[in-house]
């Protein structure tokens, strides 16, 4: 099977709107039978089954179901009467308000999926209700998510750390600057977009003097509960009392006994219609990202990021223009594969290369890890667009075309990340 | 309503809301005993992963019924009525082959951790188990697609 | 299946057969080797040493793909495709075979050996050759050898002068219930944790400590975020070097002989890299700010003593005789 037939089936399948679990569980399928590599069906399903069987990954379903609850239980709508006290007035006020949350998160969080669907479940709803595009709203959670694995602490890092044999605690400090960079450009993008669609300005004005009307004091203690969330979660991980994982756990536990006995919001008898409410705002994804499992095997099996990279890479010895192909290469295995595996098979291939060049081990892998993040808003394996899209229902391809401005801004400051090194290894030099 | 019937509406649903259910109770306990007990739940961190494993699984039959899977349906939107049922039929045609070949995979699998008699690591579950679930709900994905191929042509459609 | 297809290439390969410098046939093969361990480890470097070695002696015609850092799954995965025979070659720990090989849990007694020469010998001897294998091959593999990291040692950022100082430490074990219990015994707190968070469970203390070779500490890079080294000693780190059992079977008697021969001096091979290794790894922890505590010959004695625990659950799981076999063959060995 060549790599050409195999891209080729893969558009077809996608284009005739094949679920893409299906697609990406068929294709998994293929080159075992047709005898390309030595990949049966059951290992296939090994993967998949495999891939679920991940305490990490445990997050993504928790925090989605946090999401819902404090939805559900109005702590969402609390927290953010709260900001929009502050903020309500000001242009793309609200926007930028979702990226600093989604930075927030992005610090106590290791793991860009769960970074969507904590900030994700709990802000479009509102975003929406103030008169937000939701595709908009969606597509800022969308990308801004991507900051998980690039602000500190993050999956990325450490997986890269150990493949690169490079200091996770480098890696970890060199990841701030990038971050704040990336959340700041992303809140210009939804600057510029408020300003040229414009905002319902009556909307905002009216839950603005809504808010304004009940006074700061009366506000803050309606609203304290909620102003507590991130206190509790933040509160529990810094303390060492729970992972960043368990924290998913926390959040749907502390929604649920705020919702249930300080804002009685839910019933205890409505307690199982929760949990199965709970488990709809999944049921989208779960599979997709288990069939995504195979799908990676059998790319590493097929070795296409090393054709890739390879086909790439003979272009030329210039260093600038290598810098570039090279963020290329990850672009579009990014685009293909999920981040983790792209990061074990991309670095021994990659790394070599970019320290011939004379970049920084710990530079690069920050370079890596912001490639990789676009790739998980791109289709058609973008793990933040499938949570996204499963949360929201809005169509996986409008919602990436929506993304695409958000991306340009990443795109921009992946270039100054790429030659800026000092954006990178300035602060773990004076640390 | 007779208990085929109610089980069939919600046979999925109940499934998750259940994994899900276990693993918040099971994962909010252990961090409830390892910090304020210093003592861990050695097998709580298996249970919620099997959990979710078997979620993603249960959660198949549950999106192709409703037909709410994430699918790249842009290009198709844009065709006509015709085309498109047939196309969706096409699609449903392959998920059934694909699903084919997953219960093959998942009777391996399945045969293959029986053969050696494989336990899990801390509760000592015969793996064999987790794959037959598994293996069920790639049996009742088939089934779920094929209902939801009759109801199109029949030309109903489903609330989830 | 992943089987048929691994016997249909072995019957393309030996009609296909390539020669060697020596003159002689041993069929052609390319098999796929899966580790979830990094290119930094001896399991890798034992495996691309049995590659290079393999390639070159049977002239080209047997080549050997590495994947190591978890590319081909994590242990359970890639273990369960060497026994259903779609992967050829893994490489981990004893620890990671016992869902597979129950008999593995031998090694998961405590204090069982007196230094590295003994351990080594014992995996050197018949006992590793006959006896463990028969329990492999029931499993469906076949252990080409053992080589192993040294010991396993505990890192904490909780001083531990004696084994006091364990008390109520949360210490991340794997998920093993022989370790958990081992820990509990003395004191501490067993917290089994998936590995992929362990880092991050270090830094922001919601584990206390971990136990690992030397290897795997420095390979991780616990040493940023681990304020002492315990050289506890406890287990050997034995690392495994399985082949799917019907492929090995397989194999033509000379081909068959040409693996054991090449996987021979792998393991020897690793050896020389493990202890040269295990020296450099504790110098980056000493260069990282970690302090390197030795136990006295009193505290050694109260871990064999209370690691009894797990001795008499191995007993219980296995049977007094598979556990005195490895008692006898190890007195043998001294
Ligand atoms: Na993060
Ligand atoms: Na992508």
């Amino acid at each position: 099977m060549t790599i050409g037939l195999f891209f080729a089936i893969l558009a077809v399948l996608l284009v005739i709107a094949l679920p893409v679990g299906g697609v990406f569980g068929l294709l998994s399928t293929l080159p075992g039978m047709m005898g390309t590599i030595s990949f049966a069906p059951a290992d296939v399903v090994r993967s998949m089954f495999s891939g679920m069987n991940s305490f990490t990954l445990l997050a993504v379903p928790l925090f989605m179901v946090s999401g819902m609850i404090m939805a559900e239980g109005g702590l969402s709508k609390r927290l953010f009467d709260f900001f929009g006290y502050f903020i309500g007035n000001k242009r793309a006020g609200f926007p930028c308000a979702v990226v600093v949350t989604c930075m927030f998160y992005a610090a106590i969080s290791g793991s860009s999926p769960a970074t969507v669907s904590a900030v994700g479940a709990m802000t479009i709803p509102f975003l929406v209700e103030m008169g937000y595009d939701l595709v908009f709203s969606t597509a800022i959670v969308t990308v801004a998510g991507g900051l998980g694995v690039i602000i500190p602490p993050s999956i990325s890092y450490i997986v890269y750390a150990a493949a690169a044999n490079a200091s996770p605690s480098d890696l970890f400090i060199a990841g701030i600057l990038p971050g704040i960079l990336i959340g700041l450009a992303l809140m210009v993008y939804c600057y510029i977009y408020c300003s040229k669609k414009g905002e319902d300005k009556e909307k905002l004005m009216a839950s603005y003097n809504k808010i304004r009307a009940k006074g700061f004091w009366p506000l803050f203690k309606e609203s304290f509960w909620a102003l507590l969330t991130p206190v509790i979660i933040l509160g529990c991980i810094y303390s060492g009392i729970c992972s960043p994982t368990e924290a998913a756990v926390i959040s749907v536990i502390y929604g649920l006994l705020v919702c249930i006995f300080a804002y009685k919001t839910i019933k205890i008898k409505d307690l199982g219609r929760v949990f199965v409410s709970g488990a709809k705002t999944y049921v989208n994804i779960l599979f997709v990202i288990a069939a995504a499992t195979a799908f990676a095997r059998v790319m590493t099996l097929l070795r296409y990021p090393q054709t890739i990279s390879k086909a790439v890479l003979a272009i030329t010895d210039n260093k600038i223009v290598i810098l570039l192909l090279m963020n290329l290469i990850m672009l579009v295995c990014g685009m293909i594969i999920d981040n983790i595996p792209n990061i074990m098979i991309l670095t021994p291939i990659l790394l070599p290369i970019a320290t011939a060049v004379g970049i920084d081990p710990i530079h690069f892998g920050i370079i890596m890890t912001v490639n990789l993040a676009i790739g998980m808003v791109t289709p058609p394996m973008g793990i933040n667009l499938f949570v996204a899209s499963g949360m929201t229902k809005i169509p996986m391809l409008k919602l990436a075309k929506a993304t695409v401005p958000f991306l340009v801004s990443f795109l921009v400051c992946l270039i100054l990340i790429t030659f800026v090194p000092a954006l990178s290894t300035w602060l773990p030099s004076v640390l | 309503m007779s208990i085929i019937k109610w089980l069939d509406k919600n046979l999925e649903y109940v499934c998750l809301a259940a994994l899900l259910i276990v693993m918040t109770v099971l994962s909010f306990t252990n961090v409830v005993l390892r910090y304020c007990f210093q003592s861990a739940l050695s097998w709580s961190d298996e249970v919620c992963c099997y959990c979710l494993a078997l979620s993603a699984f249960a959660s198949l039959p549950c999106s192709i019924r409703y037909r709410t899977a994430i699918r790249v349906d842009t290009l198709v939107t844009v065709l006509p009525q015709r085309v498109k049922k047939i196309l969706s039929l096409v699609c449903d045609v392959i998920m059934v082959v694909f699903l084919g070949v997953c219960i093959k995979g998942g009777v391996d699998v399945a045969l293959n951790s029986a053969s050696i008699n494989q336990k899990s690591p801390a509760l000592q579950i015969p793996v064999v188990w987790l794959y037959g679930v598994m293996t069920f709900f790639f049996a009742l994905s088939i089934l779920r697609t094929v209902e939801v191929v009759i109801k199109d042509l029949k030309g109903k459609q489903e609330e989830s | 299946g992943g089987a048929s297809s691994t016997a249909a290439a072995s019957t393309a390969a030996s009609t296909a057969a390539s020669t060697a410098a020596t003159g002689e046939e041993y069929g052609t093969y390319n098999w796929m080797a899966a580790m979830t361990v990094a290119e930094t480890t001896t399991n890798y470097k034992m495996v691309e040493k049995f590659a290079e070695l393999i390639n070159e002696k049977s002239g080209g015609s047997i080549t050997v793909d590495l994947y190591p850092g978890g590319q081909l799954g994590n242990t359970t995965e890639f273990t369960e495709a060497v026994v259903a025979g779609s992967i050829d070659i893994g490489t981990g720990m004893t620890t990671d075979l016992v869902d597979f090989v129950p008999e593995m849990a031998l090694f998961d007694m405590p204090n069982i050996f007196t230094d590295v020469e003994q351990m080594r010998a014992l995996l050197q001897s018949d006992y590793a050759a006959t006896t463990l294998n028969e329990y492999c091959e029931a499993a469906g593999v076949h252990m080409l050898g053992y080589s192993d990291a040294g010991f396993r040692q505990l890192t904490t950022n909780k001083k531990v002068e004696t084994l006091d100082d364990l008390k109520g430490q949360k210490i991340r074990t794997m998920t093993n219930n022989y370790h958990i219990a081992y820990w509990n015994a003395l004191g501490a707190s067993a917290t089994p944790m998936q590995f992929t968070e362990v880092f991050m469970g270090l830094q922001q203390n919601t584990i206390d400590g971990e136990e690992n070779p030397y290897m795997n500490i420095v390979g991780n890079n616990f040493q940023e975020v681990q304020k002492y080294v315990v050289e506890t000693n406890h287990l050997g780190h034995i690392i495994t070097f399985f082949v799917n059992d019907d492929l090995y079977k397989s194999l033509p008697d000379n081909t068959r002989a040409l693996v054991d021969e090449c996987a021979a001096e792998a393991v020897d091979f690793a050896a020389s890299v493990a202890d040269e290794g295990i020296v450099a790894d504790k110098q980056k922890c000493v260069d990282a700010g970690c302090e390197i505590i030795t136990l006295s010959d009193a505290d050694y004695a109260t871990l064999s003593e209370k690691a009894q625990v797990v001795y008499d659950m191995v007993r219980e799981s296995l049977g007094d005789e598979k556990v005195d076999a490895m008692l006898d063959a190890i007195a043998a060995v001294k």
